[in-house]
């Protein structure tokens, strides 16, 4: 059965507070960080736990962090990344809430390690009770100095600041965020450079998702091995889900790497909402390719077994779509949802995805053609590559997908009309 | 009477740009603080923010035009703001909506005021609650697992004060 083991404080809904979380053993990794480890040990402790970026293109973190240069001048800033907007996502949400001592905690052990004396976590403009919280917390935390100088006398300054967000899901890719930081247009900037070279303010910065961040305090608090035993041993550790649609508790779960997808379907989740037949499942937010039910069947919790069954575990967000739903009228929802956030800097993006949009609401219209299909079908390629950043491909995911799985629900469409 | 910052608002604002190495990053900011007093965002808000923030009036329009949460147009008093992205629409957004067209006469309009000017109801993008479908926003607060006579009562009790 799932349980909360790298975030205890998410057990709760109430016990935000400094108190409940040094209760459960709260800022002792922090000590440690700061006393008994020096900042390439923290590094290393990470880089063996072999986290993976949570915000959804699961990079090994430990190993961003050493992309840093060696040597500058200038400040180096940790940003947070709070903008959680990908469909299907709810999971930083509720660390925000629930655990923001754990977040701040692990913000600070993660900025001992990469020299830096300011933070920013960038929460998305809609979340005006995580931000409360988050506020709360800072608060605690400076007054009993787990922030701010000289954090609990061990000469390591840290400040961190919060900043909103304007509702705009591109923000959540790293770069365009930076620029909103930066108080810009929120349009994701061409790479190399990479952030850790020439972030925010043109300085060195590591930018990590709530999710990464808050893990780092159990590892440094456990070590790298306890976490990579709690997983495979390629995805080492537990993941946050969260899950939701047609299901019957949907929620935010803690799960072992490796667990089987229906296991935890069915024991955790209790299966289909109302228990309807299963038809398909998003398995990492809106952005990855879509599974039939028959491929669930084998499918389990961790990267490798994502990338074989052709998808990816993305920000773990698990969308269920019972056997009511009809699959082109789901797909032409998400095709509105990346048309309405694409930034319109690429024309391949702003374009294609505004393509999709049309072309899908033709067909749900019953006024699509056989060649319509085609149509879609081809798009991808125009998107795939040709853009600065991943929101057009992870526009095409959900309509290849489901045409390659799903096509006789497109084809009935055009066949009624 | 042409937007201005309140004495409040701005030592507000002096506390905020103590958070930054650059004035500009203050940008969005001061335009929530901003438009939670205001309601939304016209040319002398972003004149206002503009001169606070030592940045040309383009720029800050331009900043605004970007974000879906900057009202661009008056709005009525009470603003909702439903989630039309697919998780909250698999488990009834629709039927949320069809009532708020219905109830404040926008017609086939998705967005809108009703003639009163009590209610702006907009339909936005993915609000990260997804397991608590169908959620809307009101007045800044989130709201989930909506039904309509949910929906109903909320608006009903803000109508009546
Ligand atoms: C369109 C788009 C949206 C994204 N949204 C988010 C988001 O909401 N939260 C997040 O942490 N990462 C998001 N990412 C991924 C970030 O670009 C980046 O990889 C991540 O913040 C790095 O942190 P991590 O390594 O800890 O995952 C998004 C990427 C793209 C292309």
């Amino acid at each position: 059965m799932a349980e909360f083991i790298t975030f205890p404080s998410l057990a709760y809904t109430d016990r935000a507070g400094l108190d409940a979380y040094l209760e459960l053993g709260g800022y002792r990794s922090l000590r440690k960080a700061l006393f008994d480890m020096q900042p390439e040990q923290i590094t290393q402790v990470v880089k063996d736990s072999g986290l993976r970026g949570r915000g959804g293109a699961g990079f090994p973190t430990g190993l961003k962090w050493t992309f840093l240069p060696k040597q500058t001048e200038k400040p180096v800033y940790l940003v947070c990344n709070a903008d959680e907007g990908e469909p299907g996502t709810f999971k930083d949400r509720d660390i925000l809430r629930y655990a923001p001592h754990q977040l701040i905690e692990g913000m600070v052990i993660a900025a001992r390690a990469i020299g830096s004396k300011v933070s920013y976590v960038y929460i998305r403009g809609e979340f005006t009770e995580p931000w409360r919280a988050m506020e709360k917390a800072i608060a605690e935390a400076h007054e009993s100095g787990f922030l701010g100088k000289n954090i609990l006398g061990s000469g390591f300054d840290h400040e961190l600041y919060l900043h909103p967000g304007g509702g705009a899901y591109i923000c959540g890719e790293e770069t365009a965020l930076l620029n909103s930081l930066e108080g810009r247009r929120g349009e994701p900037r061409t790479k190399p450079p990479f952030p850790a070279v020439e972030g925010l303010y043109g300085c060195p910065t590591i930018v990590n998702n709530v999710e990464t961040l808050a893990a780092v305090v159990p590892i440094v608090e456990h070590g790298a091995q306890w976490y990579v035993d709690l997983g495979t041993e390629k995805s080492p550790g537990t993941k946050l889900f969260s899950i939701c649609g047609h299901v019957q508790k949907p929620g935010v779960y803690e799960v072992k790497m490796g667990t089987p997808f229906m296991e935890f379907f069915e024991q955790d989740c209790g299966g289909v909402l109302n228990g309807k037949a299963l038809k398909a499942v998003i398995p990492g937010g809106s952005s990855v390719p879509m599974l039939t039910a028959e491929e669930c069947k084998t499918l389990c919790l961790d990267y490798e077994s994502c990338v074989e069954h052709g998808t990816m575990l993305g920000s773990g967000a698990i969308i269920v779509l019972d056997e009511t739903v009809n699959i082109p009228h789901a797909v032409h929802n998400l095709s509105k949802f990346y048309s309405h956030e694409s930034c319109g800097q690429c024309t391949p993006c702003r374009e294609g995805t505004r393509w999709y949009e049309v072309v899908l609401e033709r067909v749900l219209a019953g006024q699509g053609s056989m060649e319509d299909l085609d149509l879609l079908q081809s798009l991808g390629n125009q998107i795939n590559f040709r853009t600065i950043c991943a929101l057009g491909p992870a526009a095409v995911a959900p309509v290849e997908s489901s045409l390659a799985k799903f096509r006789s629900e497109y084809e009935a469409l055009i066949r009624e009309a | 009477m042409a937007f201005e910052f309140t004495e409040s608002e701005n030592q507000q604002i002096d506390r905020l740009l103590s958070c930054y190495p650059s004035k500009m990053s203050a940008t969005l900011p001061l335009l929530h603080l901003a438009q939670k007093r205001n309601g939304w965002i016209g040319p002398d808000v972003i004149e206002a923010v503009a001169r606070r923030l030592e940045l040309t009036k383009i720029h800050v329009a331009d900043v605004v035009s970007f974000y879906s949460m900057y009202h661009r147009k008056p709005v009525g008093r009470h603003v909702i703001s439903v989630c039309r992205t697919l998780c909250c629409q698999l488990v009834g957004q629709e039927s949320l909506s069809d009532y708020l067209r219905e109830r404040l006469g926008l017609g086939e309009a998705m967005n809108g005021t009703d003639e009163k000017g009590h209610f702006t109801v907009e339909h936005v993008e993915c609000l990260g609650a997804c397991g608590m479908g169908p959620v809307a926003i009101i007045d800044g607060e989130y709201h989930e697992h909506l039904t309509v006579d949910k929906l109903a009562a909320l608006m009903d009790q803000l109508e009546a004060s």
